[in-house]
Formats: C-alpha cells, structure tokens, sequence
C-alpha cells in the first residue's frame, strides 16, 4: 500500500517535472539565454573543427549563426557565415563556400570593422580563383585592397593578384604587382608568404618568356620543403615540371612524377588531377594513356565527391528544424544542446527505474522468504508426523498389548503418552501442507467446517465472491493459516456457539471478517499472546493488516485486510 | 473372513502390534511390507498365482530411506493397486487426519474405510474389517465422522442479510415479501422467506427471530 502510494507519487512527480520543462521551452527565450545559447554553439562548433570533424562543426556554426541573428548581432553571425565558407572551401565545395561568403558579406556590408570585411573580400577571391572566375577574383582582391590597413595582408593581396593576373595570361602586370609587393619589408617575417610569392613570380616570368624564373621557383621550392607543406610542395614541382617541359623533358617529366607523389601523399585530389595532366602532358605513347586513365577515373571520383560534398553542405544549411537533419547530425545535436534535458530525464528515469527494481526485488524476496518458511514449517511438520508421532504411536500400541508395566500405573502411562502423541498430531495438523490451487476454496471451506461440531456452529460468507486465482499463493497460505489459527482460538478459548467468517473483496483488497459470539475480551491477554500474535505477524508479511474489538459478552470480531497483486507487477 | 492380508507400514513396531492384533482375532494369511513399490509387487505376484489378496491395509506416508522408490506415498499405492486388481478392499491406516485429504480418499480414490491411528485404533481396525468385509459402506474413525458425513458447509449469501436488515428494521414478512417483490428478487414469496428465515434460526442457534436478530447484530452482519 505505502509502496503504491510511493510509485504514485512518483509518476505524479515525473508528470509535473516533465510540464514545467517543456513550459520554460515554450516559454518566450530571452535575450541572455539565446546569447549564452549561441556562444554554446559556437563553441561546440569550434571544439569540432580542432577534432577534424568538419562537417558537425559546419553543422554548429550554422545554428550559431541563425540564433546570433535572432539577437541581431550581425558581426557575429558573419564570423560564423565565414567559418563555414572556410570549412566548405576546405572541403572543396567551392560554390557553396562562395555562396556562403556572400551571404556575411551581405550580413555585414560596410560596417564598422573593415579588417572583418577584407577577409571576408579575400575569401571570396581565393573561391573565385579555385572556381577559376579569375575577373570576379581581381575584383574582389581590389576590394580588399581598398580597406585593408595591415601590411602583410596587403603584401598576401597582391601575391594573390599577381598569381590572378598570371592566369589572365596578363604577365607584366603580375610581375609589377609582384615585384612591388616582394619590395615589402614585412615580406622577410613570413617565409611561407614569401616562398610563394617568388614561386608565383618565377612562373610569371617562366610565362612571359619561356625561360627566365627558374632560380626564383627553386627559392621557393627549397623555403617549402622546410616546411613540408605538401600541396605548395606539389605546386612548386607542377610549376618546375611546366618550366622544364620546353627546357629538358627528361626533367619535366621528373618533377611532374615528384609533384604527383608528393600530391598522393595529401588527399587533396584536385591537385592530384593537376599532376596527372601534367604527367599526361609529359609522357607519351603507353605511359601517357595509362595517366590518362588513371586521371579520367580519378575525375570522376573527384566530381561524385564534390558533389556530394556539396549537397551535404547545402542540406545543412536548408535544414531549418532537426528533424530535417541526417539522422547522424540529429543524433550529434541531442548529445550537445539537449544535454541538460538528456541528463534531467536520465536522472528521473534512473530514480525511478531503480525504485521500481528495488520495489520488485523486496517483493521477490518477501516472496522467497514466506515460501521458504513455508516450505521449512510443512517439512519439520512432516518430520515431526511421520518419526515422532509414529514412533510414540508405536510405543504406545507396545505397552498396550505387552506387559511391560502392569496396574494402575500402566494406565497412566498409556494415558500420558497418548496425549503427547495427541500433541505432536496437533503439531503435524496445524502446519500440514495447503493446496493453493484449483481447489483451495473448498479446502479452506473444509478446515473451517471441521471446527464445528454439536456445539458450535461455523458459517460462511462469500467465499466464492473471492477471486482465489488472482491471489498469490503466500497469500493464500497465510489466509488459510491465520483463520485456523483464529478457530483453533476459537474452539479452546471463546466458548462460542456460532462462528461467521466473512469475506469479502473490495477495491483491489481481501477483507475477511471474523466474528463470534463467544466471551470476547473475558481472556484477551491469553488469546493475544497465543494466537494472536501470529495472526498479525503472517497478516504483516503478506502485506496485509488486522483490526478486532471486542467486549465482554459481545463475542470477538476482527478484520483481516490484504491487497490483491497490483496489476503491473 | 479375509483370507490374505497385506500391510504397507513403513515403521516395524506399528506394523508388528497391527499384525498381533489382526491375528488374536482372525486366522489370516497376514503378509508385511514397508515399501510401497514392494506391496505392488506383492500383489501383482499373487496375482500371478492366482491367490490374490483380499483386503491392503496401507498408511500414507512413508519415510524416504536409502532405496530409490518409484511409489512414495499411500495415494499413489493405491491407484497402482486398484488398476491391477480393481475388487481389492483397502483400508487407510494413517496419523495424517487433515480433512482434505481424508475427504478425497474416500471420493476419489474410493477407498473402503479409514482408521486413524490412535487410543483406540486397534478396536477400529477390528470394526473397519468387519463392516468392509460384511457390508459394501465405507468405514471411518468416529472421531474424523464429521469428514465423512457430507458436510453441508454453513454458508449464508446477500439476500440472507437483506432479509435479516429488512426484519431488524422492524418489517413484517409480509412488508419484506411485498418489498422482494418490487425489487424482483427470485425468493420473495412469503413461504421461501418463512423458509430462509427457519435456516438462519438454525444456523445462529436462535431460538425465535428475535433472539435471531439479536444473535446477527451481535455478530456484526447488520
């Protein structure tokens, strides 16, 4: 019952628990929580990428970025527009990447930080030159050049647009541009800048005429080797291999096998075509058709990926709700924004779990124990029945029928052992076996007939309005138990002439009453100490209660009440 | 008279006072056993020899030893017994009283008496084989009779408290009738009502209706 009330509670607990969360959802969300909201995001975000998982990163980013809007703080929103651009650039989704760097620049155009602006200007080239939209490339560069204050920024600028311009097949202007930036003083503190920056001029130079440029590559080659960038490495090879190719074609064809080994090694599979266009280009007859193959099978692949690659992107960016999210990202969402949620319903969950096991687990050993007691009374009973009794019988029918004593004496003893075995029977009786079958109402039916006789008058009430399958057989061991305990009370103490046991179910309870016309309370400590106690201790460990009043010569009543099973255990 | 007699007892000194006082009085072939697998086979060999056992005097509970038994218990003894010979007359001879049990022995296994054991034993036993061997009726114990009388169990229902409510509220047989009625009760005819209330007389002791109601609130029915 306590139990029931406590599993009640807790139901009632977990249901006001789990409305008051999901009110403070709906609930209007103010401006701090969606701050601290997005700076969540935006470090998960970034936690992301330095793991190298740039697509959950991407995914993050996206989030942070939609709820800084909400807050309307641009800057913000656009830093997170321009990561993402990074991270689709990174991974070779080039148009989506320039897309997205338009949508930053169109969330933060011509606003205060105009270092912020530049890079988002720079980035935009750097995706036009790869989508090899080299005009709008220029003109992005040129924006960028405008505003950008710092020197080394400018310098990396005009190494870009000279590279731009080389690609325009417009030389001079490259060479100028770049001969002026590597003019610079700044230059000296960024050797990476620097190398290529000599590399692209070398290969200006190596474009205009045919010839020159070769010392200025292998500067730049020898500065990235130091520092074993494989893709300006391989950039560096491809650029030597095209300057040797009208030069010494054994060479050429030496550093387009070096660029396209060093490019193996990245993953970076546009280069990798680059070099086997190259090695096409410097090979002939059986070789080159091999490259040619190698180079139309790894094309393919490259465009399935980068499509792919695309989509994925694209898919995130559209998804406005999680549940259009891939089941991936929605399972990396759970684990990160809901995880208060996830940890509160974990918490509950686990309380009440275990409530309930160890509900099940007390019930399971209450269980075992009562059976067990019960299966320890029947065996010592029937021990005492079938050695002690026998034997005394045995004895008994001995001095009987034998002259062992003689007289008066020999009566008396026989007398004397015949109510010891008279005892020991009792014993036997009391703690016999009970079928809790099929058949225990009408058992039950017949132990309490068997205490009436000419005087006494047993009657019965309801018994068969009692749904006995339902009950356990614990249950049904401790009812049978506890009524003969109260009619063997009855037949030695009351002195009653009519006995009505009562019985009765009510909302998911047996409630037996007994009552009798007997002396009632004329020997209540008798009765309380013999049988009584027993009554309420089987009623206790079945879970069950009793109450009795009773008054001199109003007889003797009591109630015995127990639950039926709940129904879920 | 018996001629042959088999004992299934498990304990000597029970089955050796049985013996003595089954042959101060008839002059039987008297055989012994303290397992049932062995009372089985006892039987199926006189059988066998055409010289069958008339009357299996068997206890009911037998102490398990060191020998592997197939048949542990009276009941099971019984059954076995009664399919190999059915006119076999069996007599229980047991400590155990438990109603139940002895009520089924009578009702389904059919067996022809049961002497508990006790003071008086040896002169019931005397008896049982006389009215088992003389007569077709069962013998018991007069001290288990109340088992074998079919017991009509005391029982009283809802409509006996109605009655009781409706009389202690001061009504009289014939309001309690009319008032049935309306409610189309199945017993609400003056006469099955005289009828109930004669029953309840009996089954509370009472000695009137008075004393009957009397009796009822006493007892806490109404």
């Amino acid at each position: 019952m306590k139990i029931k009330i406590t599993i009640a509670t807790l139901f009632l607990l977990l249901l006001v628990a789990g409305c008051t969360y999901s009110f403070s959802h709906e609930a209007e969300q103010d401006i701090p929580k969606l701050k601290s909201d997005a700076e969540k995001l935006f470090s998960s975000a970034a936690r992301w990428e330095s793991k190298n998982i740039p697509d959950s990163a991407f995914f993050y980013y996206n989030l942070s970025q939609r709820t800084y809007l909400q807050i309307n703080d641009r800057k913000a929103a656009a830093n997170s527009l321009l990561k993402m651009a990074e991270i689709q650039l990174k991974a070779g989704d080039y148009p989506g990447s320039e897309s997205t760097a338009m949508s930053a620049l169109e969330i933060y155009r011509n606003k205060g930080d105009v270092i912020f602006v530049s890079s988002i200007y720079k980035h935009l080239a750097i995706a036009n030159k790869k989508l090899s939209n080299y005009d709008r490339a220029i003109d992005y560069c040129d924006e960028a050049k405008k505003i950008e204050t710092n020197d080394l920024e400018n310098l990396k600028i005009e190494s870009l647009l000279g590279r731009l311009y080389t690609a325009k097949n417009k030389y001079k202007e490259a060479i100028s541009l770049l001969e002026h930036a590597q003019a610079s003083p700044v230059i000296e503190n960024d050797p990476l800048t620097k190398a290529t920056l000599l590399d692209r001029k070398g290969y200006a130079y190596y474009k205009l005429d045919g010839n020159s440029g070769l010392s200025d590559m292998i500067a730049a080659l020898n500065v990235r080797q130091k520092f074993s960038n494989l893709d300006d490495i391989t950039l560096s090879f491809l650029h030597l291999s095209e300057y040797y190719g009208g030069v010494d074609i054994d060479n050429a064809r030496l550093y387009a096998l070096k660029a396209y080994a060093t490019a193996w090694q990245s993953s970076n599979n546009r280069r990798k075509l680059q070099c086997l266009l190259r090695l096409v280009a410097v090979n002939n007859g059986k070789d080159a058709n091999m490259y040619s193959q190698h180079y139309a099978s790894l094309k393919n692949e490259t465009d399935m990926q980068a499509q792919a690659v695309e989509t994925k992107f694209k898919k995130m960016l559209d998804a406005t709700d999680p549940e259009l999210m891939s089941y991936e990202d929605t399972l990396k969402l759970e684990i990160s924004k809901d995880n208060n949620r996830i940890l509160f319903l974990a918490l509950v969950a686990s309380v009440f779990s275990s409530v309930l096991l160890f509900y099940q687990l007390t019930q399971r050993h209450k269980r075992e124990r009562l059976l067990h007691a019960y299966a320890a009374e029947t065996r010592l009973s029937k021990k005492i029945h079938d050695e002690i009794a026998n034997e005394l019988y045995g004895t008994l029918h001995y001095i009987e029928n034998e002259d062992v004593v003689s007289g008066s004496k020999k009566e008396k003893l026989i007398e004397q052992l015949d109510n010891i075995y008279l005892m020991t029977r009792n014993i036997s009786r009391e703690n016999n076996d009970i079928d809790t079958g099929l058949r225990f109402p009408v058992q039950l039916k017949l132990m309490l007939a068997a205490y009436a006789n000419n005087n006494v008058n047993v009657i019965v009430k309801g018994i068969a309005k009692i749904n006995w399958d339902k009950v356990e057989s614990t249950k049904k061991i401790a009812t049978y138990r506890v009524l003969q305990e109260l009619m063997v009370n009855m037949s030695k103490h009351s002195k009653a002439t009519v006995v009505l046991i009562d019985f009765n179910t009510d909302k998911n309870k047996v409630k037996i009453i007994y009552s009798d016309n007997g002396v009632g309370s004329g020997c209540p400590k008798l009765s309380l100490k013999n049988g009584l106690k027993n009554v309420e201790n089987r009623m206790v460990s079945i879970g069950g209660s009793i109450s009795f009043d009773t008054q001199p010569e109003k007889g003797f009543h009591l109630t015995l009440t127990y639950p039926l099973p709940l129904l879920y255990v | 008279m018996f001629r042959k007699i088999l004992i299934s007892e498990d304990i000597d000194s029970i089955s050796f006072g049985l013996v003595s006082v089954l042959q101060k009085n008839y002059p039987s072939d008297i055989r012994t056993t303290k397992y049932c697998d062995d009372a089985l086979l006892k039987i199926k060999a006189a059988l066998l020899e055409n010289n069958p056992y008339e009357l299996l005097i068997t206890d009911l509970s037998f102490k398990a030893d060191h020998r592997d038994t197939k048949i542990s218990s009276g009941e099971e003894l019984i059954e076995a017994a009664r399919k190999e010979q059915p006119d076999l007359k069996i007599i229980v001879y047991s400590i155990d009283d438990k109603p139940y049990r002895v009520k089924n022995l009578f009702d389904n296994y059919k067996i022809n008496a049961f002497v508990a054991k006790g003071r008086e034993s040896s002169v019931e036993i005397i008896e049982a084989l006389d009215v088992v061997h003389d007569t077709e009726t069962t013998y018991i114990s007069p001290q288990l009779s109340h088992i074998a009388r079919d017991v009509a169990i005391l029982e009283i229902d809802d409509d006996d408290v109605v009655l009781l409510r409706h009389l202690s509220n001061g009504l009289t047989q014939t309001e309690i009738s009319i008032l049935l009625k309306q409610e189309r009760k199945s017993s609400s005819s003056m006469s099955s009502i005289e009828k109930r209330i004669n029953k309840l007389k009996i089954y509370f002791k009472a000695n009137n209706t008075i004393h009957l109601i009397s009796v009822v609130k006493d007892l806490g029915i109404i």
